[in-house]
């Protein structure tokens, strides 16, 4: 259990772990939002990455510069930057990857300490022209980067990140392969502790943790997940109350579609490829998000987690405000049941109070297909 | 104060709704004689569609259009009960309502849409167009084309956009004609295209040049004109009869500008509005007239100075890209202090249709900026562009009220 607690006291002490980062490296730390900004090139000038997280039902004096009715997530987000909470960060790097998130790179621009801030265009539609703009905005990302730190990032720095994160991504894997297990010896929401503690960290310091663990988990005899086998897909939840709050209802997280999971690590980066090459392929056609065209690679990938790890229903958490993920739920929640997955669409509005008020969903949903053969 | 249609002053802002109905007439008519009709999102390079003879169809356009016969929230329910949630864009409702059950209103608006041939949709303003359209093109089974188009938020802070930037707008441009050569089986036209420029860019110049007339005092024409007339330029850009639309207002607004025709007989203060009207209730552009105050200008919609370039491609290009077309937070407040200062405006109306948080967001920080910067006293409207039940009478003309006490008293015409 020891390797685990790690994890578990990075994210609950997050700030601080990327102070004390920077007071003993004399290191600069970049926020991001999303998993569609390409860390390995903070990573090659010595930087570290870290993801911003909200804090659920905490929204602070938020209401005067952004309305009430508008995404949760970024609302408290942008609540724990105005607090100052973020004050440490020398850089942000807001993606273009919603359109709530990219407003967001004025608000925090104007109305927060954070050194600088960064809009990383993140095309909508992934063909050949759209990956030839954004090895150019990669480019301007890398100069961005360069200045903020004051270093030149080389290729061979690069090629080198690419493999430190490559590491990691077959680690996550491997981790999450275990779930396959019956029974298995690690639960859902352990497994979103570990992937959420190394958003926060830099990934050679995660790597050792997760071979730790690896080892830890594989002397586990009994069984830590038990429950009715679901899948998650949605909307990112950036916190583990989520998945806590699944678990504890009898649900069995056996894989995920969401931004802070499987979409987060799933395909490593070329390493045959020229780094900057490398990064803008893959970045541009890793697991789309539900806002980038076409969808269908998505669905696919839904539907192939949902089968390879052998889940009985899918959960569906849906962010309030969450424009594109609320537009897509329709059609894949029926072409999940056309293929024999029931599912259950559940609509997060960000509070603890709020799930606790779908708990007899949850429960109802988990009972039938529990039943089902 | 029952919801209504607003009172207009222009002749030519009284006729723009035949241009309305002819729209729609028209792309009826096309799929009746099998020419290729297209659903088409506002930003799609229009003097293109016009040049291979298509019928465009404007969704957008149809949420607003249903909203102000007070029967866009039928269609919306009807779309809620598929699944689609009450959160969503209230346009994007009304025509997925449509789409699926076209008698949830028993007699649709201009006989409802034209079903496409084809779907264009570029990736700007917001995500859930492209969600939009890529939903419409498996229900109806036609193929949808995204033209994927650099964030212009970008060159709202660097002036101008990059090589990269326009290299990607000019591709995805010349892609679409691609497409469509192939879709229609028909060559291209540049000739045509050139000259679809040139009237498009004449469009242009004369909305210029009638916003500029607007700063005058009195105003020469009110927001419900302006809100009336806009279809033929977002819709027919690049053809002959809106420039001559278009052409036909300055004219008027010019004579009432030298003669003087003020929108009320005494104009005391000038207001102005921000963000989408609420269609099903344009009336409320006129409610301040009766206490002498006048909705001068409007922030929405407008054709803005930009740059310009000889060749059609770049040209569409900078038009996508000029600081003037960003939808950056900051931009739409800097336009809507520019534009406060510029009408000499003593009062703002920002109205938050919540459906389109992701466009009108900045509304809380133009209230921030105008109040602050410039002590002009604002009112935040929260309701809705087309799905009226996110409307409360009662409530809005209450607050209205309010509102106007404080700009007299602010202008000293009420002690």
């Amino acid at each position: 259990m020891e390797s685990f607690n790690q994890f578990k006291n990075i994210v609950e002490s997050r700030h601080d772990v990327a102070v004390k980062w920077k007071n003993s490296t004399g290191g600069k730390v970049f926020g991001q939002f999303c998993r569609y900004v390409p860390e390995e090139i903070v990573h090659a000038g010595g930087g570290l990455p870290v993801f911003v997280l909200g804090q659920m039902g905490e929204f602070g004096n938020v209401d005067k510069f952004v309305q009430e009715n508008t995404c949760p997530y970024m609302r408290s987000c942008f609540a724990a930057g105005l607090a100052g909470e973020y004050d440490y960060l020398d850089g942000l790097v807001v993606t273009h990857a919603c359109d709530m998130m990219a407003k967001m790179h004025d608000f925090w621009r104007n109305r927060t300490r954070v050194a600088s801030v960064f809009l990383l265009d993140f095309p909508h539609k992934i063909n050949e022209s759209s990956l030839i703009y954004f090895r150019n905005v990669l480019d301007r990302f890398r100069g961005y980067v360069e200045e903020t730190l004051k270093t030149e990032i080389t290729d061979g720095a690069l090629k080198e990140s690419i493999q430190i994160y490559n590491e990691y991504r077959r680690l996550l894997r491997e981790l999450y392969g275990l779930r396959r297990r019956d029974p298995s010896p690690i639960s859902g929401l352990e497994i979103h502790t570990v992937v959420l503690a190394t958003l926060l960290v830099r990934k050679e310091a995660a790597i050792p943790l997760l071979n730790d663990l690896l080892k830890e988990v594989e002397e586990r005899r009994d069984s830590r997940l038990s429950g009715v086998p679901i899948l998650v897909s949605g909307t990112d939840v950036d916190n583990l109350v989520l998945y806590s709050f699944l678990e504890d209802c009898g649900a069995a997280i056996v894989a995920d579609d969401v931004c802070t999971g499987s979409r987060y690590f799933w395909k490593p980066v070329d390493e045959k490829l020229k780094p900057m090459d490398a990064l803008a392929e893959r970045y541009l056609t890793n697991i789309p998000c539900s806002r980038t065209s076409p969808s269908e690679e998505r669905y696919a990938h839904i539907q192939e987690l949902a089968r390879e790890f052998k889940a009985k229903g899918v959960i569906m958490p849906i962010m309030d405000f969450c424009d594109a993920h609320m537009f897509d739920a329709p059609y894949v929640l029926e072409k999940l049941n056309e293929r024999g997955f029931p599912t259950l669409k559940i609509e997060i509005d960000y509070t603890k109070g709020g799930l606790e008020q779908l708990r007899p969903n949850v429960e109802a949903f988990l009972e039938i297909i529990s039943g089902e053969e | 104060m029952a919801l209504k249609g607003s009172s207009k002053n222009l002749q030519t802002a009284m006729e723009a709704y035949k241009w309305v109905k002819a729209g729609y007439s028209n792309a009826h008519r096309a799929k009746e004689e099998g020419r290729p009709v297209a659903w088409l999102m506002f930003g799609v390079p229009l003097e293109i569609i016009y040049t291979m003879g298509i019928a465009p169809v404007f969704p957008e356009n149809f949420g607003a259009l249903a909203a102000a016969k007070r029967v866009g929230f039928q269609y919306c329910e009807a779309a809620e009960q598929e699944g689609f949630n009450k959160q969503i864009c209230s346009y994007a409702r009304t025509v997925m309502g449509l789409t699926i059950h076209p008698d949830a209103v028993p007699e649709a608006p201009s006989g409802g849409l034209a079903l496409p041939d084809l779907l264009i949709a570029p990736t700007m303003v917001c995500d859930l167009r492209q969600k939009w359209f890529e939903d419409v093109a498996r229900r109806l089974n036609v193929p949808a084309f995204f033209m994927s188009v650099p964030d212009h938020d970008l060159t709202w802070r660097t002036g101008r956009p990059d090589k990269s930037q326009m290299d990607l707008f000019i591709s995805e441009t010349k892609d679409l004609i691609r497409f469509l050569e192939e879709a229609l089986n028909k060559k291209f036209d540049y000739d045509e295209f050139h000259q679809r420029m040139r009237w498009s860019n004449e469009t242009w110049d004369t909305r210029l040049e009638i916003l500029e007339l607007r700063k005058n005092r009195p105003a020469p024409m009110a927001s419900s004109d302006y809100f009336a007339s806009i279809y033929p330029g977002m819709t027919g850009l690049g053809t002959e009869e809106a420039l001559g639309f278009y052409k036909r207002m300055l004219d008027e607004v010019r004579e009432r500008v030298e003669k003087k025709i003020s929108v009320i007989p005494e104009e005391k203060f000038r207001l102005m509005w921000s963000g989408i009207p609420m269609w099903f209730n344009l009336g409320l552009l006129n409610y301040p007239e009766q206490f002498g105050g006048v909705m001068a200008i409007e922030t929405n919609y407008q054709a803005l100075p930009r740059e310009r370039s000889e060749d059609p491609f770049e040209d569409l290009a900078l038009r996508y890209f000029h600081k003037n077309a960003s939808i950056a937070v900051d931009s739409q407040v800097d336009l809507a202090m520019r534009f406060a200062r510029d009408f000499f405006i003593d009062g703002v109306i920002l109205s938050y249709t919540q459906s389109c948080r992701p466009f009108y967001i900045f509304q809380a920080e133009a209230r921030n900026n105008l109040q602050e910067k410039l002590g002009i006293p604002c009112l935040m409207l929260e309701s809705d562009m087309a799905d009226e039940r996110a409307y409360s009478e009662g409530q809005v003309r209450t607050r209205m009220d309010a509102f106007l006490e404080v700009v007299m008293k602010q202008k000293g015409l009420k002690e």
